[in-house]
């Protein structure tokens, strides 16, 4: 019952910041990277209430980690339509050493999000499994 | 080829090397973007602190994360990144090369600071890469499967295309990828990153 509630408690707070995507009239690239990042961690952070059960573990991080998989899809879509607007206001932070493009592959992107998406939520079990030993 | 047979050795699971791997292979480019975005707007156009934030951002992201996470879940050591004492002969091949690439880029026409400062630039660059790239992911490869080839194909593809995916495909290709399979099979031959770093900063340096 509690897994279920946590998993709820997941589900709300992505929508809640892919609702929040739309609340930024200027976005940018350190907002964005906020947004994106802030329910990563969140979610990750769930994993340390659930009570951990050696056995499927793997599989109960990857249900934990789903709600954000799938948030990361849906926000490229929404970042996709934005994107001529986020370019603009990141123009901001150009420097010579940071420069401020369009060039990346927003599929290689997407698969670099996820993949830091469920070694969040792995590294966020390894730390239950090693609290609930000592 | 001998197999690439690294010197600690762990009773983990599969799956859990397999999510090692996963980790290793995409939390330090994150780290070193992050961080670099983060310090280069906090000091914008400052040249002198640029090789500084580069320092910080690809040290703290390739070396620091890869070594504290591969010592607490492998209990590696420094020679299990391929890191060795310089021999004599080390020595005349480190000043042979660094001879050598300032002599030909002077002959070339560029001035000293400009070889100078690119490189202090390339040194910190091809040695945070080559502990990460060879270092790291060639150590955890080797628990997936110990195959020389598999080691050396694997972690020259993550190199060449991950590390540099903001690169278009085609360069990464036919500019970084064979760079990465020479380097990948230096560092499986010999074990020592060294001769990896030499190789890729001349690399670097000579296509400035």
């Amino acid at each position: 019952m509690k897994s279920k509630l946590i998993l709820l408690i997941s589900v709300l707070i992505q929508i809640l910041f892919s609702i929040l995507f739309f609340f930024f009239k200027e976005m940018d690239v350190i907002r964005l990277l906020i947004l994106v990042l802030s329910p990563m961690l969140l979610s990750a952070g769930l994993v340390l209430l659930i009570k951990p059960n050696k056995q499927q573990f793997y599989l109960k991080l990857l249900i934990f980690s789903l709600p954000n998989l799938v948030f990361n899809i849906v926000m490229t879509f929404f970042v996709h339509s934005r994107l001529d607007e986020i370019l603009r206001a990141s123009l901001k932070y150009e420097t010579t050493n940071l420069q401020i493009s369009q060039s990346n592959s927003p599929i290689a992107s997407l698969m670099l999000i996820l993949a830091v998406s469920v070694g969040m939520h792995y590294l966020a079990g390894q730390v239950k499994l090693s609290l609930s030993r000592s | 080829m001998e197999s690439f047979i690294p010197s600690n050795k762990t009773s983990k699971d599969r799956i859990s090397v397999m999510m090692d791997t996963l980790v290793l292979l995409f939390f330090p480019l994150m780290i070193v973007a992050i961080s670099g975005v983060i310090l280069f707007s906090l000091f914008p156009n400052s040249e002198t602190l640029n090789l500084l934030i580069i320092a910080i951002s690809m040290g703290l992201g390739f070396c620091i994360l890869p070594y504290l996470y591969l010592k607490r879940q492998y209990n590696v050591e420094f020679t299990s990144f391929g890191i060795k004492s310089l021999s004599k002969l080390d020595c005349l091949l480190l000043l042979l090369v660094f001879g050598g690439v300032s002599s030909y880029l002077l002959w070339t026409g560029e001035t000293y600071s400009f070889v100078f400062l690119n490189s202090v630039q390339m040194l910190i660059v091809a040695s945070t890469e080559e502990f990460w790239a060879r270092g790291a992911i060639c150590y955890i490869l080797s628990k997936i499967n110990n195959n020389p080839w598999f080691i050396i194909i694997v972690s020259s593809i993550c190199f060449a295309f991950l590390t540099h995916i903001n690169e278009p495909f085609i360069d990464n290709l036919i500019y970084r990828l064979p760079g990465a399979l020479i380097m990948g099979f230096i560092f499986v031959k010999t074990k020592n990153l060294v001769y990896t770093i030499l190789f890729h900063f001349s690399y670097n340096m000579l296509t400035l």
